[in-house]
């Protein structure tokens, strides 16, 4: 045995050691099903199911149970926990009105800025992953300042390589831009691939620098937050570079992207809710003891039920309530969830 | 914090997402939707063209060039396009569709009927197909055959398209095409339950409300006849 294969056994060892010393958000079996390997459970689970029902039904499943529904933990951590409805009361209170209003507005004038804002839904399914950067880091006490922002760079700049590289993605932009009047010159989509290729490519030798120092200097390495980020960025690059399909690219990406929010939101929110005191946010506090869980999944499936049943039914109403939550829970999502918040890290300890 | 300073804490957050939406909704209203009511068609042909031979393995992008050299009546482009969409995506059902309607529009019905038949035969649950096959067996004058297909399409009673179609009734139109087999098969009673349905949903479809009057000029005929 040389040298070389002996270090390297006694790398892969501190590698298996420190996941091993890494703390998990809820624990390993559930965050290893919900929120690190729910990318690839997604996969799976696309891919089982299409040998029952057609591509396109099971996208449109996913869409409305799934992408839909996941509007509704935003809005029992909005509205139902009190503490969080008191810290944002007039947000909470006068948005909802104003934007049920112009989303209402802007679907009788069939604009196309509605459709624009599945840029918003891409954005969000990133910061979702940051969130978890962030929330594994702090919880393995790796906070210094470069951090997040490599971090950040390093979500963007891959997540960018991956949109503009796949065929399905460079559709979607393409054909509602299109169709909202946008003509993106066509020099735009090559500049974009390479760009964001060479600040990816830039980012992870930084990020691989980042790890090594902090590995010399005794800093702790969240392994998990490497873990979840392999997991997510290689299935966002299977499902929309190698995979490509029209109905369930997407449909894998929300579906793993739903499973992680609404895990993360039971705990979070069972978390808060066991920290009230008796009497404060009762239906909060209902929904998310444990023995409810039923009722927390129930209200998830009811709100797509609802849309399901009664979106081709009416169209428009349907249409401008699921675009109005939609808005909404981007909206508060970049609020209500604040990892540097010291109620948040509280919380997850 | 005096109180002016707080009512500007309060307001600012309240007014600064919904303001970027307004602003947004100015900018789409005033620039860019002019912009676009003024593009010509012949520009859509070359964005298209460039973005299928960019992602030429992509049925979508195919379909979508397939469906600018339709409206510019570029047949022969359009069919090219629509079969590659095919090739890339056997079960691609906008390229299907657009494929059958290039056809008709060349004069190939039988054709066109045929192909369809082969890909709704392959790709069960395409209610747009069942709808394309029903119109053209009654071109075709197979009424007894377009009945099963439309039939097909009528036992959904809330069905759903992709977005590649536009915004497309899709039950309103099988049930005034159902009204128009059933006339041609010699069923009027039925034809005009049809009809009355698909002009229940849509009032003022002029073409149906033709249909019902021709039926009802029919109807005086005969009695007359009688």
């Amino acid at each position: 045995m040389s040298a070389g294969t002996i270090s390297a056994g006694v790398r892969r060892t501190s590698a298996f050691d420190s996941l091993a010393r890494d703390k998990y958000i809820v624990s390993p079996a559930f965050d290893w099903i919900f929120f690190i390997g729910s990318p690839l459970l997604a996969v799976a689970l696309v891919h089982f199911a299409t040998r029952f029902i057609s591509e396109a039904t099971l996208g449109g499943l996913i869409l409305t149970f799934m992408a839909v529904g996941h509007h509704v933990p935003t809005f029992l951590r909005a509205y139902a926990d009190p503490d969080e409805f008191a810290r944002n009361r007039y947000r909470l209170t006068v948005v909802p009105f104003l934007v049920v209003a112009l989303v209402a507005l802007l679907a009788v004038l069939n604009s196309h800025l509605l459709a624009l804002v599945f840029i918003w839904d891409q954005y969000h399914f990133v910061r979702q992953h940051y969130g978890f950067m962030r929330i594994y880091d702090a919880k393995n006490g790796s906070t210094t300042k470069s951090g997040p922002n490599l971090d950040l760079w390093l979500c963007f700049s891959l997540f960018v390589y991956i949109i503009a590289k796949g065929d399905f993605y460079s559709y979607i932009y393409s054909n509602e831009l299109f169709a909202a009047g946008i003509v993106p010159p066509l020099w735009l989509g090559p500049l974009l691939l390479n760009v964001s290729f060479a600040i990816a490519l830039g980012v992870l030798a930084l990020f691989a620098l980042d790890v090594a120092r902090r590995v010399r200097e005794g800093e702790p390495v969240s392994m998990l937050k490497i873990a979840v980020t392999l997991t997510t960025y290689g299935v966002w690059y299977y499902a929309y570079v190698m995979f490509s399909n029209p109905f369930l690219s997407y449909g894998i990406s929300s579906l793993f992207h739903c499973l992680q929010y609404d895990a993360l939101a039971w705990h979070y929110n069972r978390r808060k809710a066991s920290a009230l005191e008796a009497g404060r946010g009762r239906f909060f506090q209902y929904v998310h003891a444990g023995r409810h869980l039923w009722a927390y999944v129930a209200a998830i499936f009811a709100y797509g039920g609802f849309t399901w049943v009664f979106g081709p039914l009416a169209p428009l109403p349907v249409f401008i309530i699921n675009r109005t939550t939609g808005v909404l829970h981007y909206y508060y999502d970049s609020f209500i969830w604040q990892v540097r918040r010291a109620e948040f890290r509280k919380l997850l300890e | 914090m005096n109180a002016r300073e707080r009512w500007r804490e309060r307001i600012r957050p309240v007014l600064g997402f919904p303001g970027l939406l307004l602003l947004a909704f100015v900018v789409e209203r005033a620039v860019v939707a002019p912009y676009a009511a003024r593009r010509a068609p012949e520009s859509g042909v070359a964005y298209w063209e460039q973005q299928a031979a960019r992602h030429p393995e992509f049925a979508l992008t195919q379909v979508r060039l397939g469906m600018e050299y339709t409206q510019v009546e570029n047949w022969v482009g359009a069919r090219t396009a629509f079969e590659r969409a095919l090739a890339a995506d056997p079960h691609c059902e906008q390229a299907a569709v657009g494929l059958n309607s290039v056809l008709r529009s060349a004069g190939d019905v039988a054709g066109a009927t045929a192909r369809m038949i082969e890909f709704a035969g392959a790709n069960p649950g395409c209610l747009v197909c069942e709808q394309d096959i029903a119109s053209g067996l009654l071109l075709l004058g197979r009424t007894d055959e377009a009945k099963q297909h439309i039939e097909v399409v009528l036992a959904e009673e809330h069905p759903r398209v992709a977005p590649e179609y536009g915004p497309l009734d899709l039950r309103t139109d099988a049930l005034a095409l159902a009204g128009r087999i059933y006339a041609a098969a010699g069923e009027p009673e039925r034809a005009r339950d049809y009809y009355q349905q698909a002009l229940a949903r849509r009032p003022r479809d002029g073409k149906v409300q033709s249909e019902i009057a021709r039926l009802r000029q029919l109807d005086g005929s005969h009695s007359a006849v009688r």
